[in-house]
């Protein structure tokens, strides 16, 4: 018996140990503590990057210009305006956009040295470099750029021109982050290769090959000695600690030069540290918060949203925002599949939608429903297109016009295609067990009601992943994330890139809205290029490619402790321009 | 003795490398194509858009040591070329393999054994294992061992704990429920844990996370730390780290306890029960001894030896860890990884714990033998 | 009493388990139309189009089918706040789920899977038991006498299946006489072998197969292997989630725990005398086996599988909370549990399950230690 008593007792000085409510606000400052549900696969702005890895770099590495968050204008952060655009159409660069940048006299990297414009030449360069591993959307759009000048003598200064049929060319070059080159090359081998030897690919290649230490370069850029070890940018924090799957730590830069420009939110540190705990069961991660063990939850799900906020223990110690996030969700139709080839056979299904019910059930309230895919926060929406409301009579009066019967009367409506009795019957493939599979669930129910069989499978990331790649689906859940400035609607919408590498995942191609993407892309009056995107989604909502669903919320629950804005660019908030709420 | 002892000690060898073979062979059924799972980690290949040139694709199946034969040997079919090997863009070779397959004869089913000496992918595997070389994990790219050995320090952790409460708390609750067995209480603390152990272990834990670590349900309740191992940092040294961890690491720790004990002590009183009814028992009560003394004393060792080698048996499959425990505690440990890795095709660090896991149960087999013969003079098959 | 309970228990669960489609549905039990009575809970037709043709007679219990969406009471309704009904609409009894399917629908149907998994998955087991031990703990390590050309031949049979099976395609792809051809030359070749290796006077010598020796290392390996491991392997072999795959998952995940059983009763009964009069009267080993041991090990079987079939139920709803290989319209009680983590305030979706589960279990164990009871 005394054992066991000795044992208890143990146990007891153990409890005591607890860590709960362990405040960090000394005088220095306070923290903020953030949950995400999965360790980043790399800090590096030049990877793929999801949601996680942004809402981290984001305080590392800050771009040129960027859009501010609250009023959402394209601000200058380290360069000291905007440029113009100059265009050039004789002599070397012919035919192209010239930008003049000026970086800031006060921007500085980590080891107090400026910033440069060989360490914009030197982003560029590394990104065109075939052995340094980067995005390939990131790669084309550097391709873009046709030429790089550098006077000497004002090393705060370059010129840069691009192409002149790229749309977006200016932001291009003014809203990019870029790199240290004292710390990403410290034996400056890309210096000593030409620009222009870059904008050749096989002439690259072949001095890369012979030049001494090239090699080395790439793997270690491409290595995680770069990608999770050593990390440096010009953004307000710097990577502190990084424990795997635990949590990762960034601090602020002293005497950081960015803190004078008040006006700049990219440039303010508020925040002694910021500290991201990575916390992978959604439940646990709302006890932490409830807690006090983090501070900030960004992403959380409708429901959960909901229930915090009408929790009488919780809703006065948080603050909770939701609005409106960057993408869309919709629902891919295979076009590939000669049932779905047919428009009004898409378009019964978006009647057999009932995406109000979506909101309803998985949404907070704030969301909104769209017709085509240009989101609601552009100044070029169309607002004049009705939602397609949720009637079971049209649809099925659609499919009897397009000619399917249930001709066995087995439950399922059927048609002679190419010959053969085809059923109507389509699968869908959600990912996992999460939201995508519950629209699958709520479509089958519906659909059934018109003779329209819906199978749904679940399927873990790797096959979904694969599945996707190969278009071995009929329906599939996924959303569209954009930016801040206008779209370019070629990658998703132009039957150029149906093909199985290409982005245009729903296989759809249609003469009339090539036309009108082309003449988006030519178009350099915005006001022109607007009145063709609205003439864009009308054509859109006509064909109904895919099923549109809704834009989410971006559900962000935040301790009132803190004083803090959210926006609609992505992550939503910005835990940098965070404060302490005096009436604490 | 010592003849039998190394007997057993010189087979661990072969049967460590057989193991080896096996697992490498077991490796190569596993889904997912190398290649582009090399192409995903550098951030290179993407959203399902990208093939890739053949040039790229042969120069890093190169690197990985895809274009050589699998093994020291092979044996294969007359048709097939014994050169086969070198095509290792997928869609080629199964073309050439349905080309020569249409044009079978008969006479290409003969066996044949093809020698590739050293120059195999096995062989090079291997050797980096011998050099403790696990390779790179293709999710993230950190080295396999370092994530492995992350890992396994937490798990090691609560796993030990459990094991230490799982039996310091079914032990003396089957020798009590034994020694009371007419007793009222007994029965009712039996059918408390029986619920408990009824319960899916995801449920039980879940609940303990609400009550115990939060002010939610019943504020004074609030007795556990949050879950997680605590804020450690790298640099701590790993005394402190420890420190920190474990009064997170009690209460998973407990419900496993709790869980796996409640069926434990039903077990050691099932064989306790049993040696009570054997002869020897009722002759050493009849002797004069106390019940108390025949019970601690003679019975409950009879009726445990069987259980310590199941201890020592099943220690390496627990390193596996507990997905479920994990995953709702917020532990970074093994269950977590291979769980992920699983799902993520991350095949290095699969099979090298997979490897691990093997070797440590094959070597806890024979320590487990060993501590049976010594601890029951009954058997000594040396003697 | 303790007795009734748990038998009027068992049958309750069996009932409702086989039932199911007949007590919960959105389809009625027996109408009548004009090509006579029906009975659409039968039909395989997914989609009752003719609902209106036919005049409902019998209606199931309770008017939801466990995947049916109500979408009025959609997000988490309890049962006992005000439900959205129409006329006539059957109140949810349970409450909802998230999506608007009604929880003791789900309930009823879940215990026609729970019933389906923990039989098909223990009768897996039990095969493969079977299989696995009760040739080696009968004839243990000394008692298999085959000659060493025996054994041979027995290796290189098996080496040359294995070399057909896994160049099975190129085989495939012969006309039929040279399959037949090819197949012939290596059942040749073997006779031919068997008759020289059989000059050897050497190779003539009968050694004793350790046959029990083998199957319970390999028992023991598998035994050791994680169980988390093996699941999720076995489920990535899978390429279409569905019920069948997680029985079968379960039952290889189980077989050793059944195989100690039986292997132990073997062995115990191996030593009763009627056991070696029966061998000295000559009669051949498999008819001692199938006629005279397997009748006496039933017992203490079932009380393995009684409580192996508790545990199944707990897998599949650790599964169900992990997500792992379940087909996406899959409800069960576990997956009703794991949705209650969602939502902790929806106490429905998390009593009845749990209860649920905690009866089944309860009944099984007591149906264990029942014949234990008996057994001893």
């Amino acid at each position: 018996m005394k054992k066991y008593s000795f044992f208890l007792i143990i146990l007891f000085i153990a409890f005591s140990c607890t860590d709960k409510h362990t405040e960090n606000t000394d005088s220095s400052g306070f923290s903020v503590k953030i949950g995400l549900k999965r360790e980043p696969r790399a800090l590096c702005p030049i990877k793929r990057n999801g949601n996680i890895e942004r809402q981290i770099n984001q305080y590392i590495f800050i771009q040129a210009a960027d859009y501010d968050p609250f009023n959402l204008h394209n601000i200058p952060v380290f360069i000291e305006k905007i440029p113009d655009e100059i265009s050039i159409d004789t002599g070397k660069f012919a035919n192209t956009y010239k930008y003049d940048l000026t970086f800031r006299k006060e921007a500085k990297w980590d080891d107090g040295s400026d910033i440069t414009a060989y360490d914009q030449l030197f982003f560029i360069k590394m990104i065109l470099n075939p052995m340094v591993e980067v995005h390939p959307a990131i790669k084309n759009l550097y391709k873009k750029v046709k030429g790089i000048e550098i006077d000497d003598s004002n090393p705060k200064k370059i010129s840069i021109y691009t192409e002149k049929n790229y749309m977006l060319s200016k932001e291009l070059v003014t809203n990019m982050e870029i790199f240290p080159e004292y710390f990403y090359d410290p034996g400056k081998i890309l210096r000593k290769i030409d620009f222009e030897t870059f904008l050749n690919e096989e002439k690259l290649s072949t001095i890369l090959d012979t030049l001494k230490g090239s090699k080395e370069f790439a793997e270690k850029i491409n290595s995680a000695y770069f990608m999770r070890e050593h990390i440096s940018g010009q953004g307000p924090y710097y990577l502190a600690n990084w424990e795997t799957n635990n949590f990762i730590k960034l601090k602020r830069k002293d005497n950081y030069w960015g803190k004078k420009f008040t006006n700049i939110p990219y440039l303010e540190n508020n925040p002694k540290e910021l500290i991201f705990k990575i916390i992978a069961d959604k439940t646990t991660a709302i006890t932490e918060l409830k807690n006090g063990n983090i501070d900030i939850l960004q992403g959380i799900s409708g429901n959960d949203f909901l229930q915090m906020k009408n929790d009488s223990v919780f809703k006065n110690k948080f603050v909770f925002q939701n609005p409106l996030s960057m993408q869309f969700y919709y629902v891919i139709l295979n076009n590939r599949n000669p049932i779905l080839k047919d428009k009004r056979v898409r378009k019964a299904i978006a009647y057999l939608t009932d995406v109000d019910f979506l909101i309803k059930t998985f949404g907070t309230g704030g969301e909104k429903r769209i017709t085509s895919p240009v989101h609601p926060s552009k100044p070029y929406y169309n607002s004049d297109l009705n939602p397609i409301e949720f009637n079971i009579v049209k649809a099925k009066s659609l499919l009897k016009q397009s000619g399917w019967n249930d001709s066995d009367n087995n439950g399922i409506l059927d048609k002679i295609i190419n010959g053969t009795k085809t059923e109507l019957k389509l699968t869908f493939i959600a990912k996992g067990n999460g939201l995508g599979k519950n629209i699958g669930l709520i479509m089958q129910e519906n659909a059934q009601k018109a003779g329209i069989f819906i199978d749904v499978l679940s399927k873990n990331n790797k096959e979904f992943r694969n599945i996707l790649k190969n278009r071995k689906f009929d329906m599939l859940p996924s959303f569209i994330s954009e930016d801040l400035a206008d779209v370019d609607p070629y990658w998703d919408w132009h039957s150029d890139n149906t093909g199985l590498r290409g982005s245009n995942i729903s296989g759809f191609s249609n003469d009339k809205i090539d036309d009108i993407i082309e003449k988006i892309r030519n178009t350099r009056d915005i006001k022109v290029r607007r009145k063709l995107y609205t003439r864009f989604q009308s054509l859109i909502y006509e064909e109904q490619p895919v099923i549109f669903l809704y834009v989410p919320t971006n559900n962000i629950i935040i301790n009132n402790k803190f004083r803090a804005k959210t926006s609609i660019k992505r992550p939503g908030y910005f835990a940098n321009t965070f404060e302490l709420n005096k009436n604490q | 003795m010592f003849k039998y002892l190394i007997k057993k000690l010189i087979i661990i060898f072969p049967s460590i490398f057989l193991l080896a073979v096996l697992i490498f062979f077991l490796s190569k059924l596993a889904p997912g194509d190398r290649v582009y799972a090399y192409l995903e980690l550098k951030g290179t290949a993407i959203s399902g858009n990208r093939t890739i040139e053949e040039k790229d694709y042969k120069e890093i199946a190169h690197k990985l040591n895809l274009d050589l034969p699998l093994f020291y040997f092979s044996i294969h079919p007359k048709a097939f070329s014994d050169s086969l090997y070198q095509i290792v863009i997928p869609k080629q070779k199964d073309s050439l393999k349905s080309l020569i397959i249409s044009k079978a004869k008969a006479s290409d089913m003969l066996p044949i054994i093809s020698f590739y000496g050293k120059k195999n992918q096995f062989h090079k595997w291997f050797g980096n294992i011998l050099k403790f070389d696990f390779g790179i994990s293709s999710i993230d790219g950190q080295s396999v061992i370092k994530k492995i050995g992350t890992a396994l320090k937490w798990t090691f952790l609560y796993i030990i704990l459990a094991y230490i409460l799982t039996y310091g708390f079914a032990i003396p609750l089957g020798i009590f429920s034994v020694y009371y067995s007419n007793r009222k209480f007994i029965k009712i603390i039996e059918l408390k844990l029986m619920i408990l152990y009824a319960m899916p272990l995801f449920w039980l834990a879940t609940l303990s996370v609400i009550f115990f670590t939060s002010d939610e349900v019943i504020p004074f309740l609030n007795v556990f730390p949050s879950p997680g191992i605590g804020n450690i940092y790298g640099n701590m040294s790993l005394v402190k780290q420890i420190s920190i961890a474990i009064p997170h690491l009690i209460l998973p720790s407990l419900i496993i306890a709790i869980h796996s004990g409640a069926y434990l002590a039903a077990l050691i009183k099932k064989n306790m029960q049993k040696e009570m009814k054997k002869k020897y028992s009722s002759a050493l009560l009849a002797r004069g001894l106390g019940k108390k003394e025949v019970i601690l004393k003679h019975i409950f060792p009879n009726s445990i030896l069987p259980l310590t080698t199941l201890i020592i048996v099943s220690l390496p499959a627990s390193f596996a860890g507990s997905v479920v425990m994990e995953v709702i505690f917020n532990i970074p440990g093994m269950g977590r990884l291979l769980y992920d890795s699983l799902l993520g095709y991350d095949w290095n660090v699969v099979f090298t714990i997979v490897l691990l896991i093997g070797i440590f149960t094959y070597l806890s087999y024979i320590a487990g033998d060993l501590l049976y013969s010594f601890l029951n003079p009954k058997i000594q098959p040396w003697k | 009493m303790k007795k009734y309970f748990w038998k009027i228990s068992l049958i309750i669960f069996i009932f409702t388990g086989l039932f199911s489609g007949f007590i919960a549905n959105d389809i009625p039990v027996l109408c009548k139309d004009a090509s006579g009575y029906r009975i659409p809970v039968l039909e395989k037709n997914k989609n009752f189009v003719h609902k209106k043709n036919c005049k409902t007679l019998i209606n199931p219990l309770i008017k939801y089918s466990y995947k049916s969406i109500d979408v009025k009471n959609a997000g988490f309704v309890s049962p006992f706040d005000k439900q959205n009904l129409s006329l006539g609409q059957q109140k949810h009894f349970f409450g909802t789920d998230q999506i608007g399917r009604d929880v003791l629908a789900g309930m009823i149907y879940g215990t026609s899977i729970a019933l389906k998994i923990g039989f098909l998955s223990m009768a897996l087991s039990l095969i493969i038991a079977l299989i696995m031990s009760v040739y080696p703990s009968y004839y243990g390590d000394t008692l298999l006498r085959k000659t060493r050309v025996d054994i041979i031949i027995y290796f290189l049979i098996i080496t040359t299946i294995t070399y057909f099976v896994l160049n099975y395609e190129l085989l495939k792809a012969l006309s039929t006489i040279q399959i037949i051809f090819v197949i012939a030359i290596g059942i040749f070749l073997l006779i031919i072998i068997y008759y020289i290796l059989g000059l050897l006077s050497a190779l003539k010598k009968t050694i004793s197969i350790p046959l029990d020796s083998i199957i319970s290392w390999i028992t023991k390996i598998f035994q050791s292997i994680p169980g988390i491991l093996l699941v999720l392997i076995l489920i990535s072999l899978f390429s279409k989630p569905s019920i069948y795959n997680i029985i079968i998952v379960i039952g290889i995940l189980k077989w050793p725990l059944i195989a100690r059983y039986i292997r132990a009763e073997i062995l115990k009964i191996k030593e009763e005398r009627f056991i070696e009069s029966s061998k000295t009267l000559g009669l051949k080993d498999s008819l001692i086996i199938w006629r005279h041991i397997l009748p006496h090990i039933m017992t203490p079987v079932f009380i393995a599988l009684s409580f192996g079939f508790a545990s199944t139920i707990l897998i599949e709803s650790t599964l169900s909370f992990l997500g792992i290989g379940i087909p996406a319209d899959h409800v069960s009680w576990g997956s009703i549990l794991s949705q209650a983590r969602q939502n902790y305030s929806a106490w429905w979706l998390a009593i009845f399950p749990g209860l649920a589960i905690f009866w089944i279990i309860f009944v099984f164990n007591e149906i264990g230690n029942y014949l234990e009871s008996q057994n001893n």
